[in-house]
């Protein structure tokens, strides 16, 4: 039985091992206790978290979105188990290595990407899912069929990449207008510190966006300028 | 008869110490006497319908659940067998869940066991069984994917997502997501 977890990530909320679960990789979400909280409080609040993070997650597959599979939710050991895709590249590290090519073929990749996202964040708000922490270190790319292409070109080979989404821990399901914004919102200013060699990757992950449906997408976008307005007030005043 | 017919295997939750193992026969003679030795208990194993089941893995991850709520006593059936049945539905409606994955006259079965240690009964409870044991890999030709998809409410999904992935994230999500 091969039982032993590798620690992947500790994070802010939750610590990440890997490990083999019945019989597949699989990627376990382990919440910390928080010791400033009364303890039955931190349990619930934990509880609801893994709650939302395992609905969403099942609601995008429903909606076309692909997410991890899922293997077990266990709130008494305060963990998520699913599926882990042990061949991906986040979409920021994607995007980092792009810096070493400046080919026009694979800004064109970029391109598709963009559009890809911008593809996928509408088909979760059409399903009135806010992702809630949208930044490029929360989507991975990965391959429909495994190649054998070397990892430095398979990710641009874009015919064959998927995109998934992953961490829903700060996500709900809500069909406001205004929550939807401050997704998009969210999604720019990640954009902004992390990729700001790509200024216009925003606006084409955005046109993407608007152009998949056209289903209140004029309050959408104007939720959206107003919470970006509010965002700047803030910035500038400090 | 004995041919190629290992059973599928796979270790559950390490914290549990149980493997599971699943038969899978057809042409059963006998299903009347098995679903009765089930129903009063004397038969420690789950019997299921292979037509609902897509890949082995979904019993897996059924089982899985059932032994670690039995472990942590959180069990809402009476015994662990009954359990991994209820996990593989979606309603929370005990007697529905065990009609639909339970047999009743079909003539194919699943049979499954949990073993942890030493009680190991899974031979005694074959030899029992008047059919013909057939390969696991066989398995997709009992599968009816019509039944699949209304009982897992699939009927209106893009065809890009994988079956199984979103069959096993709706089973282990059903104690506080609506399916
Ligand atoms: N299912 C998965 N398969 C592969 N890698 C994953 C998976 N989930 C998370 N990761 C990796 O771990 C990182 C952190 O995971 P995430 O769920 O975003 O937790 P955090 O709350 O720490 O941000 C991701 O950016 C990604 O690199
Ligand atoms: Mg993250």
């Amino acid at each position: 039985m091969s039982a032993e977890l590798k620690i992947l990530k500790q994070g802010a909320e939750a610590k990440l091992y890997i490990c083999n679960y019945l019989g597949k990789p699989t990627l376990i979400k382990e919440r910390f206790k928080k010791n400033y909280r009364h303890p039955d409080l931190d349990t619930s609040i934990t509880k609801e978290r893994i709650k939302n993070e395992a609905r969403s997650i099942v609601r995008c597959k429903t909606a076309g979105v692909k997410t991890p599979a899922l293997y077990l939710v266990d709130f008494e050991r305060r963990r998520i188990y699913m599926e882990h895709f042990e061949h991906s590249i986040t979409v920021k590290d994607f995007i980092i290595n792009l810096k070493s090519t400046t080919n026009q073929g694979d800004m064109n990749t970029l391109d598709v990407y963009a559009d890809l996202i911008g593809g996928t964040v509408r088909k979760m708000h059409e399903n009135n899912i806010i992702h809630g922490d949208l930044t490029t270190s929360n989507m991975l790319l990965i391959e429909k069929d495994p190649s054998n292409i070397a990892e430095n070109t398979k990710w641009l080979n874009h015919s064959n990449i998927e995109l998934v989404i992953i961490d829903f821990g700060l996500s709900f399901i809500d069909t406001s207008v205004e929550d939807k914004g401050v997704d998009l919102y969210v999604l720019e200013r990640a954009l902004i510190s992390t990729h700001n060699d790509y200024p216009n990757l925003f606006s084409r992950i955005f046109e993407a966006y608007k152009s998949y449906s056209k289903k209140n997408i004029k309050e959408i976008i104007s939720k959206y300028e107003d919470v970006r307005a509010r965002g700047r007030k803030r910035t500038m005043v400090g | 008869m004995v041919t190629n017919t290992e059973p599928y295997t796979c270790n559950l939750d390490p914290d549990t110490k149980t493997r599971l193992e699943v038969y899978l026969y057809k042409d059963v003679k006998n299903v009347e006497n098995i679903r009765q030795n089930i129903i009063n208990g004397s038969w420690k194993c789950s019997v299921i319908k292979p037509s609902l089941i897509v890949n082995m893995f979904q019993v897996a991850v059924a089982a899985n659940r059932a032994v670690l709520a039995e472990k942590s006593q959180t069990m809402i059936t009476k015994t662990v067998y009954s359990e991994l049945l209820y996990n593989l539905s979606l309603t929370k409606n005990i007697s529905q869940s065990l009609s639909k994955f339970g047999i009743e006259k079909d003539d194919s079965i699943l049979v499954c066991f949990l073993i942890d240690g030493n009680n190991d009964v899974s031979q005694e409870i074959l030899k029992e069984i008047d059919g013909e044991q057939c390969p696991i890999s066989s398995l997709n030709s009992f599968t009816n994917m019509k039944d699949v998809k209304s009982t897992y409410k699939l009927n209106n999904l893009k065809s890009e997502v994988c079956l199984l992935d979103i069959i096993v994230s709706k089973m282990v999500t059903k104690s506080f997501v609506n399916h």
